[in-house]
């Protein structure tokens, strides 16, 4: 009876150790990429006041609607004379609407948006479905991820990402070419509680050659929200 | 040249979040008709007015949606010459947004295509031939009454359905031989139709299929009446066809293929055309170049009247920020033909409200309806636009 007795303690021990060994193992490379779009991403549908501060001076406000990873809507608020100048993502495909034309055309999600940051970099925020992550090492509390795009079109064909392994924030990125050439370093900074959870509230967006060249991303504000899929089309574009 | 001068002032508020209204005050001094005595000044008036309201329906959650503009000019049509201004109700609809869908009712503009430049699929609602400066704005079309029913599937991407009892009659003062369309005798006719809209492998695509009146008046003189009057020879017209793009990197390709065939009267089926237009262009910084051309087909009513036409064009803009200044310019030019259109513009940004554009457009016309229309309006047009 004791035997048996003891034999059936250390099953749930034994069992309970390997919980443990593995909870202490690096998760997946996926796992932490989806964990640090959840700290820049608070829920499915949320909007943003975003303003992007350029070096050379300029100052652009955009109030950003976001659904799911596939879904965007960027209307321009200030200054008053770019209102108007909306921006559409559905799926890989991105529309701008054209004051002068009165409607919108499509455009690249590489183009700028504003100084050094391109309209993928507002538009889409969640890198997970977009791209296939492999831990390429480990850097003492972080982890360094290198991402690569999972179809052609994107805003960048591969990325080198900084996680902070306890809290996985984001800390800084490194968007690459094909080819691996830097194209522009991006820092996750100035973390505040945002819905409930620390976030960056400042992305610092740096061109890889021109360093001098800079755009700040502020996000100013942010609210989760169910948010209709209809608000997402090209009738909402340029719209007083 | 001709002397045509527009001076307008924008202005732009926000009146109570969320809804906005946007204003414009143009002046215009015109150069009058050739049977006209005197040169035409104008005044003018716009505004839109925007106001979604978010309401729940037994929890679903949708928004009501207030839109309306309204013109109000001086009258410069000489079979109206009247003191004062009149007002026209340029849109007014309200509509119900639900989460895979949009109902709109009431008096709407459909501006289609997938250009930069001019577009061969813009064709659902008629331009204001009326007023010329609707090429540097390139916003001057006609309401009509409209039920607009859009449908969201998702996946299967997007469809709109159109109805239209009376669409809106070609509006144009303009010379056509010695004689002038008004618009109130010009014919009113349904039109309807629908577009489907949806991406697949990187390409953005539209087709569409509808019934709608001339867009460019396609006129005989009825010379035996007592006063001679114009009868639109083909008045119906059926168009389909559809537009694609692609993006890579900072460029974009465009195509748009159009196929019309006109209805005449009394007698089945008359002339068809056929275009295709095809486009490219690349963006950097701030700077975008494209090159545009199409090509139309006429059949005629056999491949023995058949007449082709090519048009190319070459359009750009670039920003100097730290001058707060950027220059676009257009040239469009038909092959073989004397119709053009060129277009410059300049503008300076006197500060984040405000701006202050010149732009001149010259048009040349020998064969294109359009173009020979507005042969001699040439115009240079100087705009304050100030938001707040």
């Amino acid at each position: 009876m004791t035997k048996k007795h003891t034999g059936s303690t250390r099953l749930p021990i034994l069992a309970s150790l390997g919980l443990s060994l593995s909870a202490l193992a690096a998760p997946e490379a996926s796992e932490i990429l989806k964990k640090a779009d959840a700290i820049r991403n608070p829920a499915e549908a949320y909007s943003l006041d975003v303003t992007i501060e350029n070096s050379d001076g300029g100052k652009t406000g955009f109030a950003v609607k976001i659904k799911g990873g596939d879904k965007t809507l960027i209307r321009t608020v200030s200054p008053p004379k770019d209102r108007g100048r909306d921006l559409l993502m559905l799926g890989d495909d991105m529309w701008a609407y054209v004051p002068n034309l009165k409607r919108a055309v499509r455009v690249a999600l590489q183009q700028k948006i504003s100084g050094q940051a391109a309209n993928g970099d507002i538009a889409r925020t969640r890198w997970s479905s977009d791209y296939e992550a492999k831990i390429e090492q480990e850097d003492g509390d972080r982890w360094v991820l290198f991402l690569t795009a999972r179809r052609k079109g994107l805003t960048y064909d591969k990325i080198r990402l900084w996680v902070q392994k306890q809290s996985y924030h984001p800390l800084k990125a490194e968007y690459l070419t094909l080819g691996g050439t830097a194209l522009k370093l991006i820092t996750f900074d100035n973390y505040k509680t945002m819905e409930g959870t620390l976030r960056p509230t400042l992305l610092l967006v740096k061109d890889a050659v021109q360093q001098d060249k800079t755009s700040r991303i502020v996000i100013e504000k942010m609210q989760s929200g169910a948010i209709l899929d209809s608000v997402f089309s090209e009738s909402q574009l340029g719209q007083p | 040249m001709s002397r045509l001068l527009v001076i307008a002032v924008g202005l732009s508020w926000s009146i109570l979040s969320p809804a906005a209204f946007e204003g414009e005050v143009g002046l215009a001094s015109m150069r009058g008709h050739p049977h006209e005595a005197n040169d035409r000044g104008r005044l003018r008036l716009n505004g839109k007015l925007k106001h979604p309201l978010p309401f729940s329906v037994e929890a679903t959650e949708s928004t009501l949606i207030l839109d309306g503009g309204f013109r109000y000019q001086t009258p410069d049509n000489d079979k109206s010459r009247t003191k004062g201004l009149r007002g026209e109700l340029e849109e007014a609809s309200l509509g119900i947004a639900g989460d895979r869908f949009v109902t709109k009712l009431g008096w709407q503009v459909l501006r289609w295509g997938e250009m930069l430049g001019p577009s061969l699929l813009d064709v659902a609602s008629p331009r204001d031939l009326e007023d010329p400066v609707q090429f540097v704005k390139s916003d001057k079309k006609l309401a009509s009454p409209m039920a607009l029913v859009t449908i969201i599937g998702g996946d299967l991407g997007r469809l709109e359905l159109f109805y239209t009892p009376q669409d809106a009659r070609p509006k144009t003062t303009r010379r056509l031989g010695p004689y002038v369309i008004h618009r109130e005798d010009a014919e009113t006719l349904p039109s309807y139709g629908g577009r489907w809209l949806h991406a697949l492998l990187g390409f953005s695509f539209n087709l569409f299929v509808l019934d709608h009146p001339a867009r460019i008046p396609s006129f005989v003189p009825d010379l035996s009446a007592a006063e001679p009057s114009l009868e639109a020879r083909y008045p119906a017209m059926r168009s389909g066809g559809g537009g694609a793009a692609y993006a890579f990197d900072q460029v974009v390709l465009r195509s748009e293929v159009l196929h019309t065939q006109a209805k005449v009267r009394g007698v089945g089926p008359g002339d068809q055309q056929r275009a295709v237009a095809l486009a490219a262009d690349f963006s950097h910084e701030s700077t975008l170049i494209g090159l545009q051309s199409h090509h139309l087909r006429a059949l005629g009513r056999g491949e023995d009247q058949a007449d082709e036409e090519t048009w190319a064009g070459v359009y750009g803009s670039h920003a100097i920020e730290a001058l707060a200044l950027s220059f676009s310019a257009m040239s469009y030019r038909r092959l073989g033909a004397q119709d053009s259109l060129e277009r410059v513009q300049v503008q300076y940004d006197l500060s984040d409200a405000t701006s202050f554009s010149l732009s001149g457009e010259l048009f040349r016309g020998d064969k294109d309806p359009i173009m020979t229309l507005l042969d001699q309006e040439d115009l240079v047009v100087g705009e304050l636009r100030v938001k707040f």
